[in-house]
């Protein structure tokens, strides 16, 4: 059933060429200060891209990413190609010392490769990159 | 030997497979749960800015779509400006319309909560324009760079 329901959100998201990360839970609690968290991320563009999932900690705002995390971090792999509408399962082991409930942040990132067109010297030119993310809260609980 | 039949009965009953109890019950019980997400996409990637007839502005333009399956935020990262040496004084600015701008250079820019479900496209509109006494962009070449983060809550 939760695959079905996976299939279902790919298959509606799948109308944008976005990446997207799914979290089957939105709260997980602690043990030992250890939380073990299983997802999967997709993306449906035309071809296979490079997708970099970050783990974000809370910020002063319950509503925002804060900083992305580097430590108390496991998960491999965090960057990698990935074919069209194929969900990507993961598991992220997130250490962490909170003592209430706080939100965390897991965000798949894509940046589109850049492909400059040379302009005539002395002209005035210019392009602009961006990069999207889609990020996804979820709760730790101690 | 009413004790033997009464417990060959309840082996056989609970030996069967499923589906010899189809005929006897009729209860289904389907059960799931459907991921919050969000989507955003920048789908023309890099965006051509080119100069405006008084040169005082590189302008360019391309599209964005946004999807949420319930309450989510967009944010604009800080703009990343790339300019030629010496160049004369500029400001930037990044606009994905009815949802958020930045033209900071060192903070993001939230849009409001978008609440429920949501499917939005629109336009993103990137300028680069003059900001010195002479009303002109230096020439050579700008770039400018940003990422446009959703967050389901």
């Amino acid at each position: 059933m939760k695959r079905c329901f996976l299939l279902l959100a790919l298959l509606w998201s799948g109308q944008v060429s976005a990446q997207t990360v799914y979290l089957e839970k939105k709260e997980f609690a602690l043990r030992n200060q250890t939380a073990r968290i299983k997802f999967q991320v997709s993306h449906s563009r035309s071809e296979p891209v490079n997708i970099t999932v970050n783990v974000k900690g809370p910020s002063s705002d319950p509503t925002k990413p804060g900083a992305t995390l580097t430590e108390g971090v496991r998960l491999t792999p965090s960057s990698f190609k990935l074919v069209p509408n194929k969900m990507k399962k993961l598991l992220l082991t997130l250490t962490s010392a909170a003592s209430q409930k706080t939100p965390y942040f897991l965000c798949a990132l894509y940046i589109p490769p850049v492909e400059r067109k040379e302009q005539g010297t002395g002209g005035t030119s210019g392009f602009a990159l961006l990069a999207t993310e889609s990020c996804s809260r979820f709760w730790l609980i101690p | 030997m009413n004790n033997k039949h009464a417990l060959a009965t309840a082996l056989i009953l609970l030996c069967a497979p499923a589906a010899s109890f189809a005929g006897t019950s009729a209860d289904f019980e389907a059960t799931g749960s459907s991921p919050a997400f969000c989507d955003i996409s920048n789908t023309g990637g890099p965006i051509s800015m080119s100069i405006s007839p008084d040169k005082a502005t590189l302008s360019g333009s391309g599209s964005y779509q946004f999807l949420a399956n319930g309450d989510a935020k967009v944010t604009l990262s800080a703009l990343v400006p790339v300019s030629p040496q010496g160049a004369a004084a500029y400001t930037s600015s990044v606009s994905l319309a009815n949802l958020v701008t930045n033209t900071s250079t060192t903070a993001a820019a939230d849009s409001s909560t978008q609440a429920g479900t949501n499917r939005a496209s629109g336009a993103i509109t990137t300028t680069i324009s003059q900001n010195n006494a002479q009303q002109l962009l230096s020439a050579g070449s700008y770039s400018l760079a940003a990422t446009a983060t959703c967050t389901a809550l």
